[in-house]
């Protein structure tokens, strides 16, 4: 019979599996900030050029574009440190969901192998892979039934023996 | 016969000169010239800039010939012209243009008088041009120009940049108050450096100004070298920051001559009544 389900609610560890982690975390990264920069370079070469040559005049340009160039750079200047920190942040959680049940399964599997026949494997409800802890939980009752069921068997056979 | 043909070649030049108030500069090649005796001139390349209300342009006859008349009230707009190809004004330094102002929103006169400042070209001319100025008085010459009293007929000389917002620019500026050669910072930018060429004592008369755009470059912003390209010219007249009325007239404009063809490195300052 299988244990109670044991259910993990909270992270307690937010970096596991490095090389597991680390690589969905940097493919995240990349992936939110490389582009980010990139349109905020595209926008400011879009308003240092087009709108500069379209008002031609300089002190046009220092008058009314400038002042917003300056306004937008200070912006950009607190606020892109905050919203990288946030990304990254975001990143290691996401990556974490990507992580936590791989560490997890190899965990329990590990567990399983040294002769643990009552463990689960139970997942985080937002890790999203319960299907595949729930197929594995299949497997393992089905071969810990045909275990018990087997040795059984071969107490009887011994007392009839 | 050579000796003969020498003396009557610089008589007629002297003649010409005297009589049709022409420098070298009328019969030299330029890079652009621009007639501004009709509209379609301003077709040709040139863009409006409306910076807060466009000025009226409108062709006028006067002095036998035609000239393009701007008229600005509480409004400042100005007319932009980018070359195809910048160009260097080490190789073309001269540039010309012929204007006229009747009327510029009255300022109050700012410190330093008229007379202080035409004394100062005066002592310039002797000393056989302003580049020697430039090396005693370095950026401490420049006044800075107020933002509320910003307004004035301007031609701009625009350098080569990444934008137009990292250019240094050079404005030729008819001014009030101001004195002949007076230079000025921007209230807006540094990158932005004015000349006045003339003032009130000068409304209602054409003048020709024939300039050295290089050595006025480094004059403005103290440097020894010009590295720099030109990418645009434009002009503008503004009454904007003083919201008043302007009139102002521009028949011609010649840019980017050869030194040979005019007044030659360190003599940048050449400025006469025009003869229509």
């Amino acid at each position: 019979m299988p244990t109670e389900a044991k259910v993990y609610r909270k992270r307690k560890q937010y970096f596991i599996k490095e090389s597991v982690q680390g690589r969905y975390l940097r493919v995240l990264f990349v992936a939110i900030v490389a582009p980010t920069l990139l349109i905020t370079a595209c926008l400011l070469y879009l308003m240092f050029t087009l709108m500069a040559n379209q008002m031609g005049i300089p002190e046009n340009i220092h008058a009314n574009l400038i002042p917003v160039m300056k306004q937008i750079g200070w912006i950009l200047l607190f606020g892109l440190p905050v919203l990288i920190a946030a990304l990254f942040w975001w990143g290691v959680i996401v990556s974490h969901r990507m992580a936590g049940p791989i560490f997890r399964l190899e965990h329990d599997l590990e567990a399983i192998a040294k002769g643990d026949f009552q463990r689960r494997i139970i997942f985080r409800k937002k890790d999203k892979l319960d299907s595949l802890a729930n197929k594995f939980n299949t497997v393992l009752d089905i071969l810990t039934a045909g275990y018990v069921e087997r040795g059984q068997q071969s107490q009887q056979m011994r007392k009839v023996g | 016969m050579k000796v003969i043909d020498k003396k009557l070649l610089a008589a007629l030049l002297v003649f010409h000169g005297l009589f049709f108030g022409r420098s070298a500069v009328d019969g030299a090649q330029s890079l652009r010239t621009f007639l501004f005796n009709s509209q379609d001139v301003l077709k040709k390349g040139w863009e409006e800039k409306i910076h807060t209300k466009p000025m009226k342009v409108a062709i006028a006859s006067m002095d036998g010939s035609s000239a393009m008349e701007l008229d600005s009230a509480d409004a400042a707009s100005g007319y932009f012209f980018k070359f195809e190809k910048p160009w260097d004004p080490n190789q073309y330094p001269i540039s010309s243009f012929t204007w006229r102002v009747d009327a510029l929103p009255g300022k109050e006169a700012p410190s330093g008088a008229i007379e202080k400042n035409e004394g100062s070209v005066q002592v310039a001319a002797r000393r056989g041009g302003l580049g020697g100025r430039r090396e005693e008085e370095g950026e401490e010459g420049l006044e800075l120009s107020r933002k509320e009293q910003d307004d004035y007929f301007r031609i701009y000389f625009i350098t080569d940049a990444f934008s137009i917002a990292f250019a240094k620019c050079l404005e030729y500026v008819w001014d009030v108050h101001r004195g002949v050669m007076t230079r000025l910072r921007s209230p807006w930018s540094d990158s932005i450096r004015l000349l006045v060429l003339e003032n009130k004592s000068s409304f209602g008369q054409w003048r020709k100004e024939e300039r050295n755009v290089l050595e006025d470059f480094k004059l403005l912003f103290g440097r020894t070298t010009w590295d720099k390209n030109i990418a645009a010219i434009a002009f503008m007249l503004d009454t904007d920051n003083s919201q008043g009325k302007a009139k102002a007239f521009l028949r011609e404009m010649k840019i980017g001559m050869p030194a040979e063809a005019g007044i030659g490195e360190g003599k940048p300052l050449y400025h006469f009544v025009w003869q229509p």
